[in-house]
């Protein structure tokens, strides 16, 4: 045991002392908290001056260019600002109300022609024309095939409606919806508490509890939670058994190809060289798991989502990454010991990584029904189960503890059958140099060592 | 006292080839045992069934009196004929984590003790791929020795060294001796073997063909060589000689069983003038190609 700890402890040290493994760490939270950090600086970079609309009103009444123009002090006030940080987010706002033109086809197109050029000289951001009949409701009720008079335009150098753009729009829309309902003589507030859309609660069953007796009422269930989390797990568990065992791999052909193996045997037995690679990997990996995990646990905390993460879940998670681990790290580190050279290792791989990834294939449909009869086969399928498994406990009410055990039980006897097989193989091939073993070569040597 | 190394009927193939023959050997503690051979011809894979790296198909191996493989493990080292080192690692730490592979704890004092010996105590914190091939190789030797072994095994330790480390590591190798350490080494460097070794060992096509000490095994072939120098006249077609070498600077004559030297030396007179005449027995190397090259002969 002595020995195979020495080789794991140098295994171990030579991993994470990688430039590699420094990478996979650094681009972890790059990648999480990019998405953020460019929101964030995107924000700082958005340009907050002021901008002026010119809005040319021809409804009836010129009542919507007046509510836009009482809008803006709550709009410069409140809604500029961000609600966490109260500093200035978006651009100001100024109104600008202009006289439409005679409604002859002529001078609207000239006055739209005066507007575009003082937008083109930057004395104007952009213009807002609303049309005469914009309080008829469409027969037609799709927008885009709306006339201009049924219509509000937006017109600006910069077409896109951007975050002032879609504001005003939904400002114009509570202003005509407001004249509407006040032809029709409707109460805007029966008619919202009319249409108020129903609260679906979706649950898990009712329980009761062993120890009180009381019937206890299932937790609400996040979809939200329910969706990201199965996969960010499955994917976290795939990322960390590859940047684990695929350096192993390369180490241990990099070892054969460099007569290190021989100085290696001399000192200890094919197992314990083995076992000791073994470990190693499987420290490095836990190390760059536990790092991910609580990044992640970070970044879901920011989300509320954290609720979903139990120490249950996080047990059984580092039970099976170890579980699977062992099994796929074996199989690497036999591979790397019987390929003489990477290449060989590309062939090698092929069959097991079909097993490795068969779970990402099968994620989707699982995720759609985490107990039917798919997710319960890939459950007990051993190289599929450690991944199905923890993906299908992190969606309440979790995988029937028959099932986790029965899995669990699986996967463990595979593990146990894949480090002993794979130790008869590093055993023959660490030493076999000149020949590019087949899988049957595999196998024979599985049989006989 | 028990022998370092026994082998008792020993054989070991590799699909149809057979890599060592019914081999039985036994190499004395406290001795230097060269191992020498032609390539292929089963020296690596006796040394390697010696570590317990190969198992005999056949036959019996005891290292330091034990026949298990983990009894002895400890106390036996290997530096094997391709040099294995992790390269991205500091010199101090690979020894380190050779010495801790074979038991020894807090190793330090011993390993900067190594360096300073063979020279190479600047090179401690030096990562192993910025050496050249002979610290390189200093390095790996002592990895080998630093846990105090008691059978220090080394497959073609001189290879690629310039004469002043071959003389360090020579001097190493004859310290370890005088410290009771039993060494065996294969070379093909035959004057090396016979400045160091007590006993000579050679495998020819999986066979022993030779072993014993330097002495016995030389007059085993008697003193049939002549050692020549004739100037103004030739050596060719002489009665009773077997085989000319030219050496450049003398020449060797080998004698047919039962020739005169004096009628030689009397004939050698006739053609010319003789500034060297001596009568020797063969040197290993001599031996080795007789052995190893008959059509050579």
């Amino acid at each position: 045991m002595r020995k195979i700890l020495t080789i794991a402890k140098r295994e171990y040290l030579a991993g994470v002392r990688t430039k590699a493994f420094l990478v996979s760490l650094i681009l972890m939270p790059v990648m999480m908290g990019g998405s953020i950090g460019l929101s964030a600086l995107s924000k700082k970079l958005d340009d907050t001056s002021e901008k002026t609309y010119a809005v040319v009103d021809r409804s009836p009444g010129g009542k919507i260019a007046a509510a836009l123009e009482a809008d803006t002090v709550l709009y410069n006030t409140v809604i500029i600002k961000d609600p966490a940080t109260g500093q200035q987010i978006h651009p100001a706002l100024k109104i600008e109300v202009v006289p439409p033109s005679d409604g002859s086809d002529i001078a609207i197109r000239q006055q739209r022609f005066e507007l575009s050029e003082r937008s083109r000289k930057n004395e104007i951001e952009a213009f807002i024309e609303i049309g005469p009949d914009i309080y008829q409701t469409r027969t037609d009720p799709n927008p885009e095939s709306a006339e201009d008079v049924q219509a509000v335009r937006l017109q600006s150098k910069k077409p896109g409606e951007g975050f002032l753009g879609r504001y005003l729009e939904r400002r114009i829309n509570d202003a005509v919806q407001r004249e509407r309902f006040a032809r029709e003589n409707v109460d805007p507030a029966k008619l919202r508490a009319i249409q108020q859309p129903i609260s679906l609660k979706t649950k898990g069953l009712t329980t009761r509890n062993a120890q009180t007796g009381e019937i206890e009422d299932a937790a609400d269930e996040k979809r939200l939670a329910n969706f990201l989390l199965p996969g960010v797990l499955i994917g976290l568990m795939f990322m960390v058994i590859m940047f684990g065992a695929s350096p192993a791999m390369n180490g241990v052909v990099e070892e054969k190809s460099q007569r290190i193996a021989e100085v290696l045997l001399g000192s200890v037995t094919p197992f314990e060289l083995m076992a000791g690679k073994l470990l190693g990997l499987v420290g490095i990996a836990l190390t760059t798991a536990a790092i991910y995990f609580g990044g992640g646990f970070v970044a879901a905390s920011r989300y509320g989502l954290t609720d979903s993460i139990t120490p249950e879940l996080m047990v059984w998670f580092f039970v099976f990454l170890t579980m699977a681990l062992l099994i796929f790290g074996s199989i690497f580190i036999a591979v790397g010991a019987a390929a003489q050279d990477v290449k060989d290792t590309q062939t090698l791989l092929t069959p097991v990584m079909f097993f490795m990834v068969m779970p990402m294939f099968a994620i989707g449909p699982i995720l759609m029904d985490p107990h039917g009869k798919l997710a319960v086969i890939c459950s007990l399928i051993p190289t599929s189960a450690p991944m199905i498994l923890v993906a299908r406990q992190s969606v309440p009410p979790g995988v029937p503890l028959v099932q986790l055990l029965g899995g669990a039980a699986i996967v463990a006897l595979t593990t146990v059958a894949c480090v002993w097989a794979a130790g008869r193989i590093f055993r023959v091939g660490f030493l076999m140099q000149g020949k590019s073993p087949k899988l049957k070569d595999l196998a024979r040597w599985i049989a006989k060592g | 006292m028990t022998p370092a190394v026994e082998i008792d009927g020993v054989t070991k193939t590799f699909g149809p080839q057979t890599a060592v023959d019914n081999l039985s050997l036994v190499v004395p503690t406290g001795t230097i045992y060269g191992f020498i051979g032609p390539n292929g011809s089963g020296k690596t894979t006796t040394l390697r069934m010696i570590m317990r790296i190969f198992l005999p198909d056949r036959g019996t191996i005891r290292v330091l009196g034990d026949e298990s493989w983990h009894a002895a493990k400890d106390r036996v080292t290997y530096l094997p004929e391709e040099r294995g080192l992790y390269k991205p690692m500091k010199v101090k730490d690979v020894i380190r984590f050779y010495a801790e592979l074979k038991g020894m704890v807090a190793p330090q004092a011993k390993i900067a003790e190594w360096l300073e010996r063979m020279e190479l105590a600047h090179a401690a914190d030096k990562r192993v791929d910025q050496l050249s091939k002979g610290m390189s190789q200093k390095v790996q030797f002592i990895s080998a020795v630093v846990s105090d072994p008691e059978l220090i095994i080394l497959d073609e330790p001189f290879s690629g060294l310039d004469p002043v480390n071959e003389n360090l590591f020579r001097r190493a190798i004859l310290d370890l001796r005088k410290a009771g350490k039993t060494i065996i080494f294969s070379t093909h460097n035959m004057a090396v073997a016979e400045q160091l070794c007590d006993f000579v060992f050679m495998i020819y096509k999986g066979k022993k063909v030779l072993d014993g000490t330097l002495d016995a095994i030389q007059d085993a072939y008697g003193f049939d060589t002549l050692r020549v120098r004739l100037e103004g006249g030739s050596l060719e077609g002489l009665d009773g000689v077997d085989k000319l070498t030219d050496f450049g600077r003398y020449q060797e004559l080998r004698l047919n069983r039962g020739a005169d030297p004096q009628a030689i030396l009397r004939e050698l007179m006739r053609r010319g003038a003789v500034r060297q005449f001596e009568q020797t027995r063969p040197n290993l190397h001599d031996i080795f190609v007789r052995i190893a090259d008959p059509k050579d002969e």
